[in-house]
């Protein structure tokens, strides 16, 4: 076993990698109140400081409430910031919907072109990725920003890429939206992360990034005429 | 065409490429932000765009060129059960939005 | 009971921060659920206009935007 499992997976997109930036201050914070608390109580254990007529001291009360109001700020600004910017959608070059069925995937591609795939998965065959190899891979360019669209036509879904640092709810009869920006090539796999039924296990996501160019010319071939 | 293509030049393919670096311009163009809807909860940038194409196409009439912006758009975000099933109230007369 | 009243609040002053939080806190909670209740188009308190989301194709009503003003973006959408 690797130390890395303890650890979150790599970021491969400006989101996950301020997550990970955040999730690193917090236990920074988290590990020096951990530390403190237990000299603290070691110290408590072992001293011989009592004093019966002892029963306020105003200085340190005021302190022990002024301090942690100010960690826990430290702790909830950056929190709200990264929040609120995960939110936001800077120009998005393409937009990518995808759906959550009982019990698989479909992608919809329909900007100037459509397209649909269905994204099942496939069963164990030797150097398949147990439980995350699907039939049809949804693709989209790396370094392109990429609206993706979630919505689901049953029950509740989400679609989750944790390398993207991508959860987001498809809710039938309501679209969610979410930026996504993939700063490499490669494959990146996730699992449906909300509880939708019995084979809520066995509807992975799988997510090959590729080239703007590869990309174009696997999209042309469904380029439709509507316009 | 396809069987055509496979068998050209290298050179060809190289040509091919930059054409489609050029056609990325106008392949790749989706819904562009509104700051109508700002948050994650997209729903109705959807169906306000499928209501705006309808209304704009009863004002203006078919083929009138701006209506075409809202039939983009909401192509691109409303999933394509969704416009299936309003295009057949439509048809049907039922559709439940103001048109 | 202790601290409840401003002449033992005198005596322990030590509550003092405590009642600053709780009371950022109060303020910040009202102010936030108010300001819901009246900016967002989400909820409509008459009908007035049943789609009131359309007053906001050039102003802001998100809380708090880090990187984007959208106050100077214009809805990109033809009018007719």
């Amino acid at each position: 076993m690797k130390w890395t499992k303890f650890y979150l997976p790599d970021a491969y997109s400006p989101t996950m990698e301020q997550l990970v930036y955040f999730h690193d201050h917090t236990m920074s914070i988290i590990t020096s109140i951990t530390i403190l608390i237990c000299i603290l109580l070691n110290s408590l254990l072992w001293n011989k400081l009592i004093d019966l007529n002892m029963n306020e001291h105003q200085m340190i009360e005021t302190w022990w409430t002024i301090l942690p109001t100010i960690v826990l700020f430290l702790i909830a600004i950056p929190s709200l910031k990264i929040l609120y910017s995960m939110e936001e959608l800077i120009n998005p070059t393409i937009s990518i919907k995808s759906m959550g069925h009982q019990w698989y995937w479909s992608y919809e591609y329909s900007d100037k072109f459509c397209k649909e795939l269905e994204s099942y998965m496939k069963y164990n065959k030797k150097n398949d990725f147990r439980l995350l190899e699907v039939d049809n891979k949804m693709k989209a360019p790396f370094l392109t920003q990429i609206r993706m669209i979630f919505s689901s036509s049953d029950v509740l879904h989400s679609w989750t890429i944790p390398c993207l640092g991508i959860k987001m709810d498809a809710v039938p009869g309501r679209i969610n939206q979410s930026s996504l920006m993939i700063k490499k090539p490669g494959i990146f796999m996730g699992q449906c992360s909300e509880i939708c039924g019995t084979n809520h296990s066995f509807m992975p996501i799988m997510l090959e990034s590729i080239k703007l160019n590869k990309f174009i010319k696997w999209i042309s071939y469904a380029l439709s005429d509507w316009n | 065409m396809r069987n055509h293509m496979k068998t050209v030049m290298p050179t060809a393919i190289m040509a091919a490429a930059k054409k489609s670096a050029q056609k990325s311009e106008e392949v790749l163009e989706t819904a562009p932000f509104d700051p109508r809807f700002p948050n994650t909860n997209q729903t109705r940038y959807c169906y306000q765009s499928y209501l705006d194409f309808h209304r704009c196409q009863k004002v203006k009439g078919e083929g009138y060129e701006p209506c075409a912006y809202f039939k983009r758009v909401y192509t691109s975000l409303c999933p394509f059960e969704w416009v299936e099933k309003w295009d057949t109230q439509i048809s049907e007369g039922n559709f439940a939005g103001h048109i | 009971m202790k601290g409840m009243s401003l002449s033992s609040l005198k005596s322990h002053p030590s509550l003092i921060p405590l009642y600053v939080c709780v009371a950022v806190g109060a303020a910040g909670a009202t102010f936030y659920t108010l300001r819901l209740a009246t900016r967002n188009p989400d909820v409509s308190w008459t009908k007035k206009n049943d789609e009131p989301w359309n007053e906001y194709s050039n102003k802001q009503y998100k809380f708090y935007s880090p990187n984007l003003d959208y106050s100077k973006i214009e809805s990109p959408a033809p009018k007719y």
